[in-house]
């Protein structure tokens, strides 16, 4: 996929356009003419580009670009994409810093993909291009739509530790979710991101997800999941994606936060109300 | 500005600013006669700010104890009002105010002879729904050093445990480094706040999270309007910090005049975590070690 910002052709300044096609190519040669090509382009434009790519593809990018590829961003998404609800975020940021000067994200494309990957990337991409072809996606779907066809049902731990909890218990709250990480091998670092994510989303579910919530917290071969339930209803599938201000009275970071302090962050909405699962590696 | 305090007062400000629980009548008599006999006896002026209680009870139960009360009023030396008629007359509690109040009231202490002020405060007027009442945590918080560290003023906050829920109590005689009379806590954490001894600023203790938001507000509110050049927040033994108060902090840091820095003592590990997610909210704080 290269997703990228740029000014409709001939447009005033402010009349940008938001272009997000996916690429799909069989051969390196063709990978890097597409997708070096568009680089090249945009940086001899003096278009700010972030090149976001797996490392692999990051060093075959700038070894043929060379001082072509001008001052590019590149970011290795083997590391940046770790936790897919970073992503979006780490977009904004980049568009956002160079919003006066259209920039160009680049990211991955997708090579002789299988038909479910395909057929995702029909769905998630209003244009699919190909060498020496760009034509509109038949398959493209509005991305809430895709969003709640992504909302189904996770798997049940086997036997967590339950914690009901109301605003008064949430610093008891903290505690044992505190003491139980430390005890399952949280280095002091990660243990630090653990307790302000669970800190976020209990209370979270005291202040909008109706006043009470139940925290399940449980160990995997690798990592330690807290679990949060309560009866809050998600308006915004999207939110957390885009960095708050911090200095908001009306909050708003703790979604955001979850997703950079977890190594992976699952949201549910059934009928009942909200589940957000939070996720920390142990390594 | 925050220098020795005058030699009349004799004590400490840290023992001249106390927190005074009692559930009943004879506790409640036993810590006004103690303290309105120590003023007589050293020729100090005794101002009692009733809220609840009948003024006149104050004075019979001086007199059941053996103070002459009645002369003591006719000479000025004893002045019983009610918050009503005096610091609670305006719109509403106003903690600035209340620091030109207490200089006034010991310039006129001094100027009518008397060797200093002592004064008593009855303070369950703060768990009504008084407008500004919700100031009184940043109020206790900030008289230390505004007040008690630069006049020869000695005051006994009235806590009835009776008048006030329970959390609220912990907190606001938490906020006095000087306490008296038994304590009823139930044990339940919680965010205390409590001004420095030596130095302007506050020690935080307890958990800063959503439940404790009123407190950390309260707190950020005592920082940004310290007049002190600098003012020192002391987290060394926090448990917890959330980024909500976090951000209260980073906010008050940014209300304060130019150049006077909040320097946090002892910051967490979350704190320097949620500084690598916000850089921005360091700006303004001096975070040692950082």
């Amino acid at each position: 996929m290269t997703t990228y910002t740029r000014p409709v052709p001939g447009a005033a300044e402010e009349g940008r356009a938001f272009h997000h096609p996916a690429l799909f190519y069989t051969t390196q040669e063709d990978y890097l003419r597409e997708v070096g090509g568009l680089i090249r382009t945009e940086a001899a434009r003096g278009r700010p580009v972030l090149v976001a790519v797996p490392g692999d593809r990051l060093t075959s990018l700038r070894e043929t670009l060379g001082a072509e590829a001008g001052d590019c961003t590149w970011t290795d998404m083997r590391q940046a994409g770790r936790n897919p609800g970073r992503v979006l975020s780490l977009l904004h940021e980049f568009a956002d810093r160079h919003a006066d000067r259209f920039p160009v994200i680049v990211g991955i494309a997708v090579r002789s993909p299988t038909p479910s990957a395909a057929a995702l990337a029909h769905r998630t991409h209003p244009v699919i291009t190909r060498p020496g072809d760009v034509r509109p996606s038949p398959g493209y779907t509005d991305p809430h739509a895709v969003c709640q066809d992504c909302d189904a049902p996770l798997p049940e731990p086997a036997d967590p530790l339950v914690l009901h909890f109301q605003e008064r218990d949430l610093s008891a709250v903290r505690d044992t979710a505190g003491k139980w990480a430390q005890d399952a091998g949280l280095s002091p670092r990660r243990h630090t991101d653990w307790l302000l994510a669970v800190n976020e989303a209990t209370g979270n579910s005291v202040r909008h997800g109706g006043g009470h919530g139940t925290l399940r917290l449980w160990r995997t071969a690798d990592a330690v999941v807290a679990e949060i339930r309560d009866r809050g209803r998600l308006t915004d599938p999207l939110v957390g994606r885009r960095r708050p201000d911090p200095l908001s009275p009306a909050g708003g970071r703790g979604v955001w936060m979850m997703h950079q302090l977890c190594d992976l962050v699952e949201v549910r909405t059934p009928s009942s109300g909200l589940i957000v699962r939070l996720q920390v590696t142990l390594a | 500005m925050h220098g020795t305090p005058p030699a009349a007062t004799g004590a400490a400000a840290a023992d001249r600013h106390v927190a005074v629980e009692y559930s009943g009548h004879d506790e409640w008599a036993e810590h006004l006669v103690a303290f309105v006999r120590a003023g007589f006896d050293r020729g100090e002026q005794v101002r009692y700010f009733a809220d609840v209680t009948d003024p006149g009870l104050v004075a019979r139960t001086l007199a059941d104890h053996g103070l002459d009360a009645e002369d003591a009023g006719r000479r000025g030396q004893l002045v019983v009002a009610t918050a009503d008629e005096t610091y609670l007359a305006g719109a509403r509690f106003d903690p600035d105010a209340m620091m030109g109040l207490w200089q006034e009231a010991v310039d006129t202490a001094a100027a009518q002879g008397f060797r200093g002020l002592r004064a008593i405060g009855e303070m369950s007027w703060g768990a009504r729904d008084i407008p500004g009442a919700e100031r009184l945590l940043e109020y206790e918080l900030r008289i230390h050093h505004e007040v008690f560290a630069r006049l020869p003023l000695t005051a006994w906050c009235f806590y009835d445990r009776r008048l006030l829920p329970r959390d609220d109590l912990r907190v606001l005689a938490g906020a006095h480094l000087s306490r008296s009379g038994t304590a009823a806590y139930d044990g339940t954490p919680g965010l205390t706040v409590t001004p420095l001894k030596d130095c302007p600023g506050f020690r935080v203790t307890g958990s800063a999270g959503y439940e404790s938001r009123r407190v950390a507000a309260s707190a950020a509110d005592a920082l940004a309007a310290s007049p002190a050049g600098s003012v020192t927040l002391d987290l060394s033994v926090l448990d917890h910090l959330g980024i909500a108060a976090l951000a209260g902090i980073a906010a008050a840091s940014r209300r304060r005049p130019p150049a006077s820095p909040v320097r946090l003592q002892g910051a967490p590990p979350a704190l320097h975590r949620m500084l690598e997610l916000f850089p921005e909210l360091g700006e303004g704080l001096e975070v040692a070690g950082r």
